[in-house]
């Protein structure tokens, strides 16, 4: 099980052939208008091409299912409505009425429910982290490991922002969901790219799975450990970092967190969906 | 299930024995109203080429034929799956009042015997308590009305204000009033209709803005190994099936190659969108490997002309 979910997480991870960064970083520039031409149009991400090439990793996977402006809306506002009513189809009822959609339009806008909600947060942080993240002023000199620090913090300090950090655990227990697993790894695979590549590191060798195995596993023990961490101001989970980014530093990769996190979050749901009276198990 | 159905069977056949084959009776009005636009063009009926104004005769024949014996028809046709792809779609739709709301005006195209329409609304009356909202069947085919009145009857809809039949013709829907309808309901109806995009167009047209389009049909297997198997099982199994439960081959042959012909997935979402629905995502999901598909669309509240 455990072997099989990393197996997974590798394969979102894998460059999909061993062409040097610079190669693919030109074909990629090359390819992507022609790409966006031919998506349906609610594809286009507006920002999506015009945002500047930058290296392979922003573009090893597809892009990833963008929003229209209306979904953007209606989910925005949902958000706003997790604090006090989880991510549930509440949260999209209530937006969908602030926007005078009736909740009959609830199935048709938001096709996966509650998770639909969760990959839009995730989508978000993700897509904001380089605009929100401010690295120590000796920038220059500060090493990759302490820029993934500060990337991580950063990160899951998104979710205390938007207040959502509470009901962490119940989107751990809805990603963990059979159906949900896939796109939720290859989403915790495309975090694992963009952390690294803001990192700076560019490297293309041997360790290239291994490192970003190990960043998936850092931040999501990381952001495991949080969903239970009640003292002041995440004091616990931002100790608990570093030690796992030491670890990293010291062993090289840290992929041990990756099955933790995946054993514990299909736990998780085993529990909620008990707490309403449904067989898992 | 095959032991259910063959049992089934022989009352399914003696019923269709009884069913007149009034086809033409129905369809003269409809089919008389599409000629007058497109007098002369050819469409598909299966494999057959025929001509447009020919078309809906020819479906009202099929369903005709196949009224009394329909769920036979449809277990043979999804491996009788096609309820629980139905309970599925409605409750994704999950309709009925919900608090702070008003109660629903569905309509139900090529709503044929009522399978969706008593779905809906015990969905309302259990789900919401909710018996005051409404459903429409609306059907090409008289025959196919008269065996879901009769069901209606019998399981206690009607009498009552809370489900109504009508023939009407999906591409037109002629006494349906604009911007009248919460929910448009098609479940296995597209396929049979001449002009697809005019059924679209004339959806958008009856539901009010915000409204939801659902659709649920057939559509392509994939991977390709499976749609092999499944494309030598519809083209061999289904009919020879046909023939030995309904006693009707050619209905069935006919259900089979119009499964085909039916555009993808991707080619109908594109469809809905460019009648002016909204969609998200791809704009549909697969059930069971893509045997069937459900698109789900919403009139956007302001229309961009
Ligand atoms: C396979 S049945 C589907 C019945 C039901 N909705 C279900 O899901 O079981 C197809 C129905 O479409 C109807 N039909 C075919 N062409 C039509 C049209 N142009 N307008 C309205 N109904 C049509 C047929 O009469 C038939 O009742």
């Amino acid at each position: 099980m455990r072997l099989n979910l990393l197996g997974q997480l590798l394969s979102h991870l894998s460059p999909r052939d061993s062409i040097t960064s610079f190669t693919r970083h030109v074909i990629f520039a090359a390819s992507s208008p022609t790409n966006v031409s031919t998506m349906p149009p609610r594809l286009r991400l507006p920002h999506f091409s015009a945002a500047p090439v930058r290296t392979f990793t922003s573009h090893q996977h597809p892009p990833a299912p963008a929003y229209t402006p209306l979904e953007s809306t209606l989910l925005s506002t949902a958000l706003q409505h997790v604090p006090a009513h989880g991510f549930t189809t509440t949260s999209l009822h209530l937006a969908l009425r602030a926007h005078n959609y009736p909740t009959l339009t609830s199935s048709a806008f938001f096709p996966r429910g509650a998770f639909s909600l969760i990959l839009f947060h995730l989508h978000q942080q993700r897509s904001t982290l380089k605009d929100r993240i401010v690295f120590p002023s000796s920038s220059a000199s500060t090493s990759s490991s302490d820029k993934l620090r500060s990337l991580i913090k950063t990160r899951l300090q998104g979710n205390v922002e938007t207040g959502v950090a509470e009901r962490w655990g119940d989107a751990l227990a809805v990603m963990s969901l059979a159906e949900n697993i896939p796109e939720s790894l290859r989403e915790l695979a495309r975090l694992a790219d963009e952390l690294v590549y803001l990192s700076g590191d560019t490297a293309v060798d041997t360790t290239w799975y291994a490192q970003r195995a190990g960043v998936a596993g850092v931040y999501a023990a990381t952001e495991l450990f949080m969903t239970t961490d009640k003292s002041s101001d995440y004091e616990a989970t931002w100790e608990f970092l570093d030690r796992r980014v030491d670890d990293m530093e010291k062993l090289g990769s840290v992929t041990e967190g990756v099955g933790s996190y995946l054993a514990f979050t299909a736990a998780a749901a085993g529990n909620v969906l008990r707490s309403k009276n449904v067989k898992f198990f | 299930m095959a032991t259910r159905s063959l049992y089934r069977s022989a009352a399914a056949k003696r019923l269709f024995v009884a069913a007149p084959r009034c086809a033409r009776l129905y369809s003269s009005g409809s089919s008389g109203s599409s000629n007058s636009n497109a007098a002369d063009k050819e469409t598909h009926f299966g494999f057959q080429t025929v001509k447009e104004s020919l078309k809906a005769s020819k479906v009202a024949e099929v369903f005709s034929s196949v009224a009394a014996s329909y769920d036979t028809m449809n277990d043979v046709m999804s491996f009788g799956i096609h309820r629980l792809w139905k309970d599925h779609f409605v409750r994704s739709l999950d309709p009925g009042r919900k608090p702070g709301g008003q109660p629903l005006k569905i309509l139900d195209v090529a709503g044929g015997t009522g399978d969706i329409a008593f779905r809906m609304l015990d969905n309302a009356a259990k789900v919401h308590h909710d018996f005051e909202t409404s459903v429409i069947v609306a059907d090409i085919n008289g025959d196919m009305l008269r065996e879901g009145e009769k069901r209606a009857l019998a399981a206690g809809y009607l009498p009552s204000d809370r489900i109504s039949f009508k023939v009407e013709d999906a591409e037109t829907l002629n006494t349906i009033p604009s911007n009248s309808v919460d929910l448009y309901t098609i479940s296995f109806g597209i396929r049979n209709v001449t002009r697809i995009q005019e059924a679209l167009k004339s959806a958008h047209r009856v539901l009010k803005p915000g409204g939801v389009f659902a659709c649920m049909e057939f559509s392509k297997v994939s991977p390709a190994p499976l749609d092999a198997i499944y494309q030598q099982y519809s083209f061999s199994v289904i009919p020879l099936m046909g023939q030995l439960v309904a006693g009707d081959r050619d209905s069935y042959q006919y259900l089979v190659e119009s499964i085909k012909r039916f555009p993808s997935q991707q080619e109908f979402a594109q469809m809905i969108r460019d009648a002016g629905f909204l969609t998200a995502g791809r704009g549909y999901d697969e059930l069971t490997f893509g045997v069937a598909s459900i698109w789900k669309g919403i009139k956007p509240l302001e229309v961009k002309k």
